[in-house]
């Protein structure tokens, strides 16, 4: 963790030793053996939501500015979201123009997780997926319900 | 006699004359005053000389430089006083997430360096960690970190 380490803000390695220490349950977050600033996590799809059973997998990059700036996540796992591109990127206020620095990494996977949850085709980021998600509902959720478990399994 | 035994020397001399002055003092030395001088030893002629810390040299493994080493040892001390700032007891800054007991991410030592600064909405942090904040949002508006109301700083008032 040299290098990369050098200049990690002591709040950086406090958050990193309590998402060690007491982990969030469904939420795995560990940092990059060669960079302290990279994270590989993993969130188990909410129960009762399409993606019930699967395992996302996810990137987290924490920039210079953090906290001043937010986190950079993307979805590594494809998965069928209005508010998740084909990128992986997601929509999600807080990671924008709503970040605060009293967010953190931690409460940054929630969010992530919640919006697994509720899916909000109002605001798309995939405008194909948010109209079908508008126009019929079931068959959204179905076809979410078969990506989790044609990309998202362990 | 090199340049560093020289300066030991010269520091010795001054601890000397400090406990002289100690010793003196009609009330008689405090306790802590007494902590200070136990490395002291006495020599015949009743003058007190500084123990030198005689553990061999340390040299640093990558370098090669010596490592410096207290020419005094400190066997005890004692707080004579603490501080705090006048704020719920162990609030931690929701900016950086040190305790307000302790300074910012970017200070080496907590106190007036490092103040601490209240909201209108009562929210506080290190003024450093809502600085910080504040500069990076000057396009939009300021506000505070935990409640995102308007930030306005009424510790000043």
């Amino acid at each position: 963790m040299d290098g990369a380490g050098a200049g990690l803000s002591k709040r950086i390695i406090k958050e990193t030793q309590r998402l060690l220490q007491e982990p969030v349950v469904g939420i795995d977050a560990i940092p990059d053996e060669h960079n302290a600033r990279y994270f590989h996590v993993a969130v188990a799809g909410p129960e009762g939501s399409p993606f019930e059973g699967g395992v996302f997998k996810l990137e987290l990059f924490l920039p210079e500015e953090y906290p001043m700036s937010a986190p950079k996540v993307r979805f590594m796992t494809k998965i069928y979201h209005p508010n998740i591109d084909r990128l992986g990127r997601i929509c999600l206020d807080i990671l924008k123009d709503k970040w605060s620095p009293a967010l953190q990494i931690r409460t940054v996977l929630l969010s992530i997780q919640a919006l697994l949850s509720a899916p909000n085709p109002d605001d798309p980021l995939d405008n194909q997926v948010a109209e079908q998600w508008k126009v019929n509902e079931a068959l959204a959720v179905s076809t979410a319900r078969e990506w989790t478990k044609q990309y998202a399994k362990q | 006699m090199n340049t560093r035994q020289k300066r030991l020397c010269t520091y010795k001399d001054q601890l000397n004359k400090d406990v002289q002055v100690v010793t003196d003092a009609p009330s008689g030395p405090t306790s802590a005053e007494l902590s200070a001088v136990e490395d002291m030893d006495v020599d015949e002629e009743g003058n007190e000389k500084i123990r030198f810390n005689d553990k061999p040299d340390v040299f640093h493994p990558k370098t090669g430089k010596r490592i410096p080493k207290l020419a005094v040892k400190i066997t005890e001390w004692r707080a004579v006083a603490t501080w705090r700032w006048k704020c719920a007891e162990e609030d931690d800054c929701g900016i950086c997430r040190s305790p307000f007991s302790a300074c910012c991410n970017d200070c080496k030592f907590p106190g007036e360096e490092c103040p601490i600064v209240v909201g209108k909405c009562s929210h506080t942090f290190h003024v450093h960690c809502i600085q910080k904040w504040l500069q990076s949002q000057q396009q939009q508006r300021q506000t505070c970190p935990m409640c995102r109301q308007d930030w306005k700083d009424v510790s000043k008032a």
